[in-house]
């Protein structure tokens, strides 16, 4: 038995030496990604009064260095297409401990994304390359039921899903350019806008599809910045689409005495021209850069 | 607990330990070890179908205690059919009776009768197939005088509740099982060390093959129609491999765990894909369930109708595959399941040619020309009929066939996972080099070093670690 053990004891000591090169790539492995916005959040490298979170909304259609310029506050854009406000709660947490922690965050919302579940999530894919942090690694197997001990006993199993950038490295898609200030800004039309389908928003919002833990992580978020002295604006970003009420109202109403709320100016004959839009909800550059603008007026005056 | 779970690798590492500990205080003690465990981890899993398991248990034992103690032949009889009853019951209802009930209420409306009734929505509890297996084998056994009632409560419980084998089998027999805890089983190192390799050997099946082979076959089964035959192929092949290989990899597992324990439970998969023929397929594939479908239901119906000649034959196999295919589930896909096998079988049946044996040497490396066309076309048929066992009703079944014979089987597949089809060939050519070893990681007779042997395990375990699926599959076979 005590040779038995013995043999098994080294075979596991044997395993750990032949791991140790996996320590190295892991260490590598952020260096090759082209968005450095969440390694420079965990590094404590981004130096902003003001924080932009959302998804594709947030990223696509608030220029930070627009509102620098009319404000003198100094911002950075931390959307990310397709994330879920799970993952703009993971954002702030790091946010709010950084070294300078933002006096303002403005939460882009989308309608109806942030509180009913739809394709958005946690956007492991940004994460899986930093596994190496700890943060990272402990979300990671929380969302994917990954073993957090093998994690931390095997660099090669914590880091498995962004391995193959060693020999395929990660490439920038077309509407995937980024900003110095994290926008990630196009100038570009998606294919697949069809003005031909636009219409009114339908007029129901259906509050009982609603996620209570989307909802919760909301209310958490607005809180922990009410607790913190950071100043929240809502913001509803322009939608080529006739804005639906009901969502607009339970936003307020969620948002009561912990947030400012800014609806975009629905009168601005930019938001009517299709030429200013990348997609049905998307702007494009030119149309990011009136809405910024329009932002910083409102940011100015309060 | 997953067997593929760090949770059960610490669970499992804690009854070793006491399980070999308490060995000075003899074979109870080792038996306590596992019946405790055992409860354990069928409570943590689902408390009610431990409760389930417990009585009926413990009903099975006083039964096994009567059909030892009644003298009378008939009385003898009568109390192992109530056995058999009782415990066939249990399982008609929980697996079966929402299947029976749901085929009535449809009758019942399209005669416009039934109303708003809906089916019972019954839970299966866990491991309920293959315990109720047992159970009925051993109740058997005992009638048949091939063991005597156990009397000792501990070992008998340690039996129904063995923690490997409860959830997706192997089905063993009591005769093997019982002898090896009425004594005190004693540390093997040779047994033990074995028994690690068969559980590294079962993961890499589990974690890199079957869990990632499952991404790609449920992206083609979840919406056949419109794919082209190529990709339905492919699907078909993935689905095969992967139920094989999760099917096989758990046994693999639950066996190794088994011999770290000192306890050897019955080989379950003969490497199946190089069957000859399907008779050879059905001897080499979930060999516990098989076996188990030969000695109690095919060979007394045989028996019983071998006045009736070839049409009682046929009878025999008929029903046997049928109950093989509804053992799967109660769905109507398994039960057309049963009957193709049934069609297939009968025909070598008829000839006479059940029993012949695998022709393939095993001390040869390559087949002959004729036995590779033999194989490919077992694998094929057999492929193609499992089909049945993935698609959620005969409706996607008959789309998904119909596909596969329509247009674009020359074009490229929509979905061909590159790294899980050479991953794949690698594996069953290992098994191919070992096919006459119990499993693929039996190196004890290689003329290699030690130290090669050990780089041949760590590549295997870096592969498990590199390429297991971030996701959370379940074994296919607790389904069933």
């Amino acid at each position: 038995m005590r040779r038995f053990l013995g043999r098994c004891l080294l075979f596991g000591m044997v395993a750990l030496v032949v791991d140790l090169p996996f320590r190295w790539v892991m260490a590598r492995l952020p260096g090759m990604e082209y968005d450095t916005r969440l390694q420079r959040l965990l590094d404590d490298r981004i130096d902003a009064d003001l924080l932009v979170l959302g998804s594709s909304r947030a990223s696509r259609d608030v220029v930070p260095h627009v509102i620098e310029e009319r404000t003198g506050i100094k911002g950075f854009n931390l959307g990310y297409p397709g994330c879920s406000i799970e993952f703009q709660e993971f954002l702030l947490d790091h946010a709010l401990a950084l070294s300078h922690p933002p006096r303002i965050v403005l939460l882009v919302v989308d309608d109806p994304a942030l509180l009913i579940p739809t394709t958005a999530d946690f956007r492991l894919d940004r994460c899986f390359p930093l596994a190496g942090y700890d943060d990272v690694n402990k979300q990671i197997c929380a969302h994917t039921g990954k073993s957090l001990a093998l994690t931390q006993a095997f660099a090669s199993y914590r880091i498995k899903e962004s391995i193959h950038h060693l020999w395929d490295p990660p490439q920038v898609g077309i509407y995937d350019t980024l900003d110095a200030d994290g926008a990630m800004l196009t100038g570009l039309r998606s294919a697949e806008m069809d003005l031909a389908v636009f219409g009114p928003h339908p007029r129901k919002y259906p509050t009982k599809h609603e996620s209570p833990m989307l909802r919760d992580t909301l209310l958490r978020m607005l809180q922990r910045c009410k607790a913190r002295g950071v100043r929240v604006v809502i913001i509803h970003p322009p939608d080529f689409r006739e804005p639906r009420a009901p969502f607009i109202e339970r936003v307020a109403e969620l948002a009561a005495g912990k947030a400012d709320i800014y609806h975009y100016n629905s009168t601005e004959p930019a938001y009517r021209d299709p030429d200013r839009y990348f997609d049905m909800v998307h702007l494009d550059r030119e149309g990011a850069h009136v809405f910024s603008k329009e932002l910083a007026v409102y940011l100015a005056g309060r | 607990m997953q067997f593929n779970s760090m949770d059960f690798a610490l669970f499992m590492a804690g009854v070793f330990a006491l399980h070999w500990s308490v060995t000075r205080w003899g074979g109870k003690a080792q038996n306590l070890v596992l019946l405790i465990s055992s409860v354990g981890f069928l409570g943590f899993a689902d408390i009610r179908s431990l409760v389930l398991l417990a009585g009926a248990g413990a009903m099975n034992f006083f039964l096994a205690g009567r059909i030892a103690a009644t003298q009378a032949e008939r009385a003898r009889t009568l109390w192992m059919r109530a056995g058999v009853v009782v415990n066939l019951a249990l399982l008609g209802w929980f697996k079966y009776f929402d299947f029976f009930l749901a085929g009535i209420l449809d009758l019942l409306r399209m005669m416009g009768l039934g109303g708003d009734a809906q089916v019972l929505g019954i839970l299966l509890p866990l491991g309920i197939s293959f315990y109720t297996f047992r159970m009925v084998g051993y109740l058997l056994a005992i009638h048949q005088e091939e063991i005597t009632a156990e009397d000792d409560p501990l070992a008998f419980g340690t039996y129904v509740l063995f923690f490997p084998i409860l959830l997706a089998g192997p089905i063993e027999r009591a005769q093997r099982f019982l002898p090896q805890v009425k004594t005190t089983r004693k540390f093997d190192p040779a047994l033990a060390a074995d028994g690690l390799r068969q559980v590294l050997w079962g993961l890499v099946a589990k974690v890199v093959i079957a869990d990632n082979a499952s991404q790609a076959v449920d992206t083609i089964f979840l919406a056949p129609d419109g794919e082209t035959a190529s990709t339905l192929w492919i699907g078909a092949f993935l689905y095969f491999v992967q139920i094989y290989c999760d099917f096989s990899g758990y046994s693999n597992i639950a066996i190794g765990i088994s011999k770290l324990l000192g306890i050897r439970i019955m080989v379950n998969f003969a490497m199946p894909f190089f069957s000859t023929n399907v008779s050879d397929f059905w001897r080499r594939w979930h060999i516990s369930l098989t076996s188990w479908m030969m000695d109690h239901l095919f060979t007394p119906i045989h028996f019983v109708l071998r006045d009736r000649g070839r049409w009682g034959l046929i009878a025999a196999v008929s029903i046997t595959f049928l109950s093989v295919g509804i053992w799967h589930g109660a769905n109507w896909t398994f039960v057309v399941f049963g009957g193709l096998q049934s069609s297939f079988f009968l025909p070598l049946a008829i000839g006479n040619d059940v029993l012949r044996g695998s022709t393939l040497r095993t001390d040869v490396l390559l087949p002959t020309p004729k036995q590779l066309l033999l194989m490919i076309g077992t694998f094929l048929l057999m492929m193609c009929s499992f089909v049945l066992l993935r698609a959620p009703d005969l409706t996607s079944a008959v789309a998904y066939y119909h596909g596969m014979f329509g247009d674009g089987l020359l074009v490229k597949p929509r979905v061909f996972p590159t790294n899980i089809v050479l991953a794949t060939l690698f594996f069953l050519l290992v098994e191919w080099v070992q096919r006459s070893r119990e499993h693929g990681l039996v190196t004890t007779a290689w003329p290699i070093p030690t130290g090669v042997r050990w780089l041949i395990y760590l590549a295997l375990l870096f592969t498990i670690l590199l390429m297991s699926f971030t996701g959370n599959y379940q074994f296919i076979y607790f389904q069933f």
